[in-house]
């Protein structure tokens, strides 16, 4: 595969081997068409005139026990999704010492209810041919899923009936309890999971942001189902919940189904108390041992923003300029020029309370600190010069004209409008972006480059083999580097 | 579909009664020089997806020089005679549009997803890649994307746990000589000792026109379209149709144990059999074994090994098939403390069953039911790896048809339990097929070596650990 888009994992691609696939006979081919004179390889072809967003209108609505509902008609393909926003249910809302709980509590909903066994649930929606599943970012908990639309009304019915009525069973909770703590034991292994679960703390400290989302083997073993019970009791309630449906079916009908089917679900949540600060500081570095690894995964992070700050449109045109795909700066540079990675990101993680400014990706042992300095380089390139013209406009044209295959599928509508929820973004926000992206100058991205991307103020994480990377780290500017030993312990 | 919904009680239907998959239309032709095109409209977003599927892949690599038919891929995007390396990254990202390649056994894929005013850009630069790219290629491109390859190697396969694992399974299941005896990704050494004479032979021998398939699918006019596909590849030469060599498996004769060690927390054990070639007999049936086996939570390995004796983390069992043959996969971790053998054991029962009776009609219907659903949501997408235009691609070159999707339907709804179960007996067989062990570094039999990478060795006897 080219650009690292999705992970070659076979045996995962092994599930749907034979079968998916559309069309089906048409008519008979085509009359030739008009003789066409040959292309003039000399000139690119001309766009055209590009397609306007149009966003899909949404309509908003609210049931008689307080759930909000926003509905998108979208009746190209007999498909429904749906994506069920816990406003006040997310990750950030964990205990101390009970990280994970939120997490938790998302994955057990789907484990029984007072009227339907988890294997009930699980063969139910097998035989719809729908899919449903439950889980926790930071800012929010969410149940969401998709259905063929003939099979809607018993879709919305298992969806609330999971949502409201979750039994937490002792046996089931037991067996996940144990599922949970084995998957966090197994991302010993993975090069990104233990480079996040370093990030976090490092960066955060205190701040709710600075945990890992699924908790850790102790806070896990330490969970009770009670714990979760009560988390459900408080956070999951319909005056911090929202609907968002897209696709093949109508207000009236669905109205019918959702007030039928959530009846009797009330409550608002409590107010969140106030998150901690993130302390404030300089440089900061760790490097965690992975023997033997023929790569260092890396990741570079600096004070970024909230979602809701006003910086936010212009960081996208920098992050895109940056390391947004193919055509971006790091990518031409370490890979296509250099040869140093399969692939670099550079993004924006702007969340409720706050952000971070990323860069990172796996590079070669042996070219680490290279590596490093270039992407410290591209950093200092972009302080300091204004981006091109020719190079701002391409940019800015790629995060306008993508949004309309972004709207072209009924999960993609759903997705983008529970952003919109959980982040509390107006109606118009699309519209709003495009103008925002159009309107942003080669000023305003060196000026965000400038707030949100200081290499004084650098969290560096890299994973990889100490044998090769610490003779290396020498002369970079990342401040004192901790070496950890791989992340070890008793496997039960 | 219709005995479906009855099942279902199901109370709408679609008008006419038939068939509830939704129609794709599409028009096909070829080109003077060979070139099959695939066209199929859909006005409801402005956006298309463009695919050209070649009909080769790394089972037409030779021994020695594995892994080429991916480093070709990424060769293609280092530009053409009229493109610049970088140019035509720019121009789809400057459009909107994501794009990207892939390389499997049998077949390269390369496709965009652009608004629909791109279209004619990008038949420019897959136009430009099929005919004017070998003049460009040059040393220092090949040890660029050479590196990269290398950096996907390390960063997809050695860097992750059990990352190794599979490329040992297809060293055990196939023939040295049979070409799904090694993966896509190749080896560092072959791709190391791939020049720019083997890139130029590969080029012309097998990325022809005649040898191409163009799906086009989404917001598109057929007429203007057809029109804008001949002025921009029909000035490409035709190109003598490769031959692919169709080489038989040699079926296994015996139960191969193999164990391996890798940097995990958790051992993990592969039971892979050989499985008929894609559309081939008991394909379909197998298919929906491996449903019945680990999809769901009352599926029969989930259930007993996740659900009720909790002695397994994970457990998964489904088929790939492919053009030469298929590969049909049981895979299981254990919770710590539990032993492979006992997984083992509990799976070779549940195989054992299913090979003497028959699964029940409700297990049989809902795998059914997942698969047909699966296929109208995959409709959704116009571009990408598999939306629409990949898919009528796809079909082209597996059956001839792009328009296969009733009958591939069809096979499935045939299926019966008994059909089921007889697969099962004539395929996964306990005395041909490989069962391979992957267990933490250190903790492996008999080899203590503790640094370099997957260390494999063929066990006459299974562990019992």
């Amino acid at each position: 595969m080219r650009t690292p888009r999705r992970l070659a994992s076979l045996a995962a691609a092994i599930v749907l081997g034979a079968c998916a696939a559309p069309a089906r006979q048409g008519p008979p081919p085509l009359q030739s068409a008009p003789a066409a004179a040959l292309a003039d390889r000399a000139r690119t072809p001309d766009l055209g005139p590009a397609p306007t967003l149009h966003v899909p209108a949404q309509r908003k609505f609210e049931l008689s026990n307080g759930l909000k509902v926003r509905l998108v008609e979208y009746h190209r393909l007999p498909i429904v999704a749906l994506h069920l926003v816990l406003l006040e249910a997310g990750a950030a809302q964990d205990r101390a010492d009970r990280g994970g709980e939120a997490s938790f509590t998302a994955g057990m909903v789907t484990e029984g209810t007072k009227t339907r066994s988890s294997t009930q649930i699980s063969d139910e929606l097998g035989f719809l041919g729908a899919s449903l599943g439950a889980g926790a970012s930071m800012d929010a908990a969410y149940v969401s899923g998709h259905t063929l639309s003939r099979h809607l009304p018993r879709f919305i019915e298992i969806l609330a009936d999971v949502t409201m009525n979750p039994a937490f069973p002792p046996a089931d909770f037991a067996r996940v309890q144990d599922q949970r703590k084995v998957a966090l034991l197994q991302q010993r292994d993975q090069p990104g999971s233990v480079a996040s679960k370093t990030f976090g703390p490092l960066y955060w400290g205190p701040h709710p942001y600075g945990h890992w989302p699924q908790g850790t083997e102790a806070s896990v073993a330490a969970t009770t189902r009670e714990d979760l019970a009560r988390f459900h009791a408080e956070h999951w309630r319909p005056g911090a919940a929202e609907l968002v449906v897209a696709g093949d079916v109508d207000e009236a009908s669905l109205r019918a189904m959702l007030e039928k089917a959530f009846a009797g679900w009330t409550g608002r949540s409590p107010a969140r108390a106030a998150a901690a600060e993130r302390p404030a500081g300089g440089l900061r570095a760790v490097l965690v041992e992975k023997a033997s690894a023929p790569q260092t995964f890396l990741i570079l992070g600096m004070p970024g923003m909230a979602r809701d700050s006003p910086d936010f449109v212009a960081s996208q045109v920098l992050f895109q300029v940056l390391g947004g795909g193919s055509a971006s700066r790091l990518f031409r540079d370490l890979r296509e020029a250099k040869g140093y990675t399969y692939g670099l990101a550079a993004r924006e993680s702007a969340q409720k309370l706050g952000g971070v400014s990323y860069l990172g990706g796996s590079v070669r042992a042996d070219a680490t600190s290279q590596a490093v300095r270039d992407m410290l380089a591209e950093i200092e390139a972009l302080r300091t010069t204004p981006v091109p013209d020719a190079e701002l406009a391409d940019a800015k044209s790629s995060l306008v004209l993508e949004l309309p295959a972004g709207f072209a599928t009924a999960a993609g509508i759903a997705g983008k409008l529970a952003d919109q929820v959980v982040f509390g973004l107006p109606d118009d926000w699309w519209d709003r972006y495009v103008v925002a992206v159009q309107s942003a100058t080669a000023a305003d991205v060196q000026g965000v480059a400038r707030r949100y991307l200081d290499p004084a103020q650098l969290t560096t994480v890299m994973v990889g083999d100490p044998a090769v990377v610490k003779p290396q780290l020498a002369d970079l500017p990342l401040g004192q580097v901790d070496v950890r030993a791989s992340p070890k312990g008793a496997a039960h | 579909m219709n005995s479906i919904l009855a099942i279902l009680g199901a109370a709408a239907i679609a008008a006419g009664g038939g068939d509830a998959v939704p129609a794709i239309p599409y028009q096909q032709f070829k080109l003077p020089n060979g070139l099959n095109v695939i066209l199929s409209e859909d006005h409801t977003a402005p956006v298309v997806g463009v695919d050209i599927l070649y009909n080769v892949g790394s089972k037409d690599e030779k021994p020695g020089r594995t892994g080429f038919a991916h480093l070709y891929e990424h060769l293609m995007f280092q530009g053409t005679e009229h493109l610049p390396k970088g140019e035509a990254d720019r121009l789809i990202e400057a459009a909107g549009g994501s794009a990207n390649g892939a390389t499997s056994t049998d077949r390269t894929e390369y496709w965009e997803q652009v608004p629909a005013n791109a279209l004619e850009q990008m038949l420019f630069v897959e136009s430009d890649r099929m005919g004017y790219l070998l003049p460009t290629l040059d040393q220092t491109k090949l040890d660029n994307q050479r590196e990269v390859v290398r950096n996907e190697r390390r960063q997809n396969y050695e860097m992750q746990p059990y990352g190794t694992a599979w490329k040992v399974l297809l060293e055990n299941l196939w023939d040295p000589d049979f070409p799904y005896h090694w993966e896509p990704i190749g080896s560092h050494e072959d791709l190391q000792a791939a020049t720019l004479e083997d890139v130029r032979e590969f080029f012309r021998r097998w990325y022809g026109p005649g040898n191409a398939s163009l799906a086009i699918a989404g917001d598109l006019d057929p007429v203007k379209t057809r029109a804008l596909v001949e002025k921009w590849f029909g000035g490409i030469p035709s190109s003598a149709t490769p031959v692919h060599a169709a080489p038989v498996p040699k079926p296994l004769t015996a139960e191969k144990r193999v164990t391996m060690e890798d940097d995990v927390q958790l051992p993990r054990v592969y039971i892979g059999w050989q499985s008929p070639k894609d559309y081939g007999p008991d394909d379909a049936a197998l298919d929906i074994l491996g449903d019945i086996l680990s999809s769901g939570k009352s599926s029969r390995l989930t259930k007993r090994l996740v659900m009720d004796e909790r002695t397994a983390q994970s457990v998964m069992a489904g088929q790939q098939s492919e053009a030469l043959a298929g590969i049909f996969l049981v895979m299981a971790t254990p919770k710590p403390g539990v032993t492979l053998g006992t997984l083992q054991k509990a799976i070779d029962e549940e195989i054992d069953r299913i090979s003497r009776e028959p699964p029940t009609a409700e297990e049989v219907q809902r795998a059914k039911n997942k698969i047909e659903s699966q296929v109208i949501f995959s409709l959704e997408p116009v571009g990408g790896f598999s939306g629409r235009a990949s898919h009528l691609n796809a079909y082209y070159w597996e059956t001839g048809d792009p328009g296969y999707l009733p009958k591939d339907l069809e096979r499935y709804r045939a299926v019966t339990p008994e059909d089921v179960r007889s697969a099962a007996s004539r395929w996964l067989r306990a005395d041909r097929r490989v069962v391979l062990s992957v267990v933490p570094r250190g903790a492996g039999a008999a080899s203590p070596q503790p640094t370099p990478p997957a260390r494999v060795k063929v066990a006459p006897k299974p562990e019992a650990k």
